[in-house]
């Protein structure tokens, strides 16, 4: 089991690596629009475009060797040194920093909600098939993955900030600073929860309900009721239980799908600082380190999911063997 | 004690699906004796699987139904105990002298005795103590009958492959088994559960008790699903095909073994088979059943010597390696959704005459001589029973001889059920 898991995170190391690799390379081969710029000014008050090419690529270290440049962008990366934000005028790491706590506010609790929420109508479905209350919990998941997020963090805001005025409309940032945990700073993150929960509950709840129903029908189910096992622990023992196996999969799309792209949305209808906003603002302006940083969070979350996901596996399911791989 | 350990009575079980209601057992009656084996023989989709599921109800409900029909399970233990755990529901049928009896005003339903929510029926008391009477599993709800699932009637099925939960050990399979109907304490349940692998044959049981079911061969998986069975000594095992999935070593090992623990535990054996050598070897009592209905019940040996009805001819002469021809029933089961009128082998048979396709399945006659009921029109008043009892094949070959010309309604194998239906309509 140690070896395997000290395998994966190598592994989980290399594949971060040939990322980072890459997006160098990519970026390499984009043209620099802001050389672009300081060329065209330099033409315009009779300057030498050359020397202004010559100054932007000395100041910025890009007349050195390509493989001496690749070799300190990794090593700069690596130790944490993400590039400088020239929007923001700070580190990008510094950026990034300052605006996770304002994105896991929502994210973490929508999440958990989501999981088990999900999860439990999905469960109470595959249990009571085409009864009415089956049919009720499949009709909230089609609305819930077919609603734009967007749209409906904005019809929720007209209705329930506007209208009914239950909620704030304003993200206040000094309340999520100082009362973390506290009344208000729930009642201002109740809309994006409610937004992101409700696509991520349809989706896991489609899932649980299609891989519970295939154990409500296997034989081993039908021993266990032979057996005397009843209810409760027919449920959690025999049901649940070895349907964790391919839910546990569902783990990592659902992080990455919530801090990618339904956060940013979710974060600019709502006005929220976080990861999802820094991203857009710096995609916007044109901010290319910065939005190299911001794209790295999600693409380490996934090599860190996936790991958790391979050792989740082999914890759950004991017919993966870890022993030869 | 005369009474059958297990009756079923007039048992209906019903799937409802979109195409319509599937009538998978159509009212049949089997009985059970302490200490006997019963066989449940007949084709794929006669029934049988569902028939043995009904019992203890581990059949999908829904889909799965039981409109109509009785299942008596006669244990005087448990009928005490559920009698105790669920008062309100017990129904004594000396409604005058039982104290305390609710519903007695209600009509009871058909000859059932109670109302819909009596389970535990009280026939005979001996002062303050029940001396006879049933559990009517049907009507039973889940929570009494978790008392009886796996403690007195336990299953094994047919495809050990599946029937154990891959992410759990074995070991702590038979445990759960062990301490659903017991008070042991781990220690004293993972004793048993090591005593029960050793005593089905599993070599070096204390070593394989944390092993999975994947690191098992399927002879094995059999022998642990057994043991699960065994977990709390049952009264009745009712065992779905157990051989089917294995090879021919193993199948007569499992037999083996099963005879073996019927002998030392006195158990009762509910066996569903499709394999007529099996049911020779190891059966006290036969049921022939053929889509959803009973065609032949008797003692195994008038049952082979003298089949009485055309099928359990049929079914003989298909057994390979008996030295005379082997045929194949022509045709196929009827539709099971829209059953035809009549006996639901006369589509198939070769000596079927109008009579067969009018009315409901024949009742079941005794047949003369022997240990035997048989529900074929020959054996009723006005017929020659002895028309039915020539051999199948050369009865197969005689009517598509002579028959030749005629409707080819009653000829085997030539039809599907509707032309048969229709045919059987306007005659």
């Amino acid at each position: 089991m140690r070896w395997y898991v000290i395998r994966r995170v190598a592994w989980a190391a290399v594949v971060a690596f040939v990322i980072l690799t890459i997006t160098f390379l990519f970026l390499e081969i984009t043209p620099d629009q802001q050389v672009a710029q300081l060329q065209f000014q330099a033409a315009q008050s009779g300057g030498d475009p050359e020397a202004a090419l010559d100054a932007y690529e000395q100041r910025r270290g890009l007349n050195q060797p390509l493989w001496d440049r690749y070799t300190e962008y990794v090593t700069n990366y690596v130790q944490g040194n993400w590039g400088w934000s020239d929007t923001r005028s700070e580190p990008v790491l510094d950026a990034i920093v300052a605006s996770l706590p304002y994105s896991i506010m929502y994210s973490a609790p929508s999440i958990v909600i989501s999981t088990v929420v999900g999860m439990g109508i999905g469960l109470y479905s595959a249990l009571n098939q085409y009864t009415k209350t089956d049919y009720a919990a499949t009709f909230v998941a089609f609305f819930g993955i077919s609603i734009p997020n967007f749209w409906f963090g904005i019809m929720l805001l007209l209705i329930f900030g506007e209208t009914l005025g239950w909620f704030p409309i304003i993200f206040q940032t000094s309340i999520a600073d100082t009362q973390t945990f506290s009344l208000a700073n729930l009642r201002q993150l109740f809309l994006p929860i409610v937004v992101l929960s409700t696509g991520a509950i349809a989706g896991n709840m489609r899932y649980a309900r299609a891989e519970a129903l295939e154990y409500v029908r296997a034989e081993f189910v039908k021993t266990a009721r032979a057996k005397g096992a009843t209810g409760w622990r027919m449920l959690s023992r025999h049901i649940l239980r070895p349907t964790l196996v391919p839910l546990s999969t569902l783990l990592v799309g659902d992080l990455l799908g919530l801090l990618l792209a339904s956060s940013l949305l979710v974060e600019v209808v709502f006005g929220i600082p976080g990861v999802g906003r820094l991203s857009y603002d710096a995609i916007i302006n044109q901010d290319t380190d910065l939005v190299l940083g911001t794209v790295f969070i999600p693409v380490f979350i996934s090599v860190v999911g996936n790991l958790l996901q391979d050792i989740a596996y082999t914890v759950l399911d004991p017919r993966i063997s870890y022993g030869d791989r | 004690m005369s009474d059958p350990l297990i009756s079923v009575k007039n048992l209906h079980t019903q799937f409802h699906t979109d195409d319509g209601t599937v009538r998978a057992v159509d009212g049949i009656d089997v009985d059970v004796s302490r200490g006997e084996t019963v066989c449940i023989v007949g084709e794929s989709g006669s029934g049988k699987t569902v028939t043995s599921e009904s019992i203890t109800k581990i059949l999908q409900m829904p889909p799965g139904d039981i409109p109509i029909g009785e299942v008596q399970f006669r244990d005087v233990e448990s009928v005490r105990e559920l009698a105790d755990q669920f008062p309100k529901r017990v129904f004594d049928v000396h409604e005058d002298d039982a104290p305390g009896t609710a519903g007695t005003d209600v009509p009871p339903e058909e000859d059932r005795p109670g109302d819909e929510k009596h389970f535990v029926i009280v026939e005979e008391r001996s002062g303050d103590r029940i001396s006879r009477g049933y559990i009517d599993m049907v009507r039973a709800p889940d929570n009494a009958l978790r008392k009886i699932r796996g403690g007195d009637i336990a299953h094994i099925f047919q495809n050990p492959q599946s029937a154990l939960n891959p992410v759990y050990t074995v070991g702590w399979q038979i445990v759960e088994a062990v301490q659903l109907h017991s008070d042991d304490d781990d220690e004293a349940a993972r004793e048993r559960a090591i005593d029960l692998l050793d005593r089905v044959g599993i070599p070096d049981a204390a070593a394989r008790f944390d092993d999975y079911p994947h690191e098992f061969s399927g002879g094995m998986k059999q022998r642990v699903i057994i043991a699960m069975a065994l977990a709390s000594n049952p009264d009745v095992l009712i065992a779905d095909e157990p051989t089917t999935a294995l090879d021919v070593t193993i199948q007569a090992q499992i037999l083996d073994l099963l005879a073996e623990i019927q002998e030392d535990l006195g158990m009762a054996i509910l066996f569903i088979t499709h394999d007529l050598g099996v049911v020779a070897e190891i059966a006290d009592r036969v049921v022939v059943m053929y889509a959803g209905k009973v065609m032949e019940s008797g003692e195994v040996f008038d049952l082979f010597e003298s089949p009485a009805h055309p099928y359990t001819r049929a079914l003989l002469e298909c057994l390979p390696g008996r030295g005379g021809d082997m045929v194949s029933i022509g045709g196929s089961l009827p539709s099971v959704t829209n059953p035809p009128d009549g006996c639901r082998f006369a589509p198939r048979c070769p000596h079927a005459v109008d009579d067969c396709f009018t009315g409901d399945q024949p009742p079941m006659y005794s047949v003369e001589g022997a240990d035997q009921e048989v529900s074929c029109v020959f054996y009723g008043d006005g017929y020659d029973e002895s028309v039915v009892q020539t051999e199948f094949a050369a009865a197969q070959n005689r009517t598509a001889r002579t028959d030749g010309g005629r409707t080819t309604g009653r000829r085997a194998g030539t039809d599907t059920d509707e032309s048969v239906r229709s045919d059987g309509g306007d005659r």
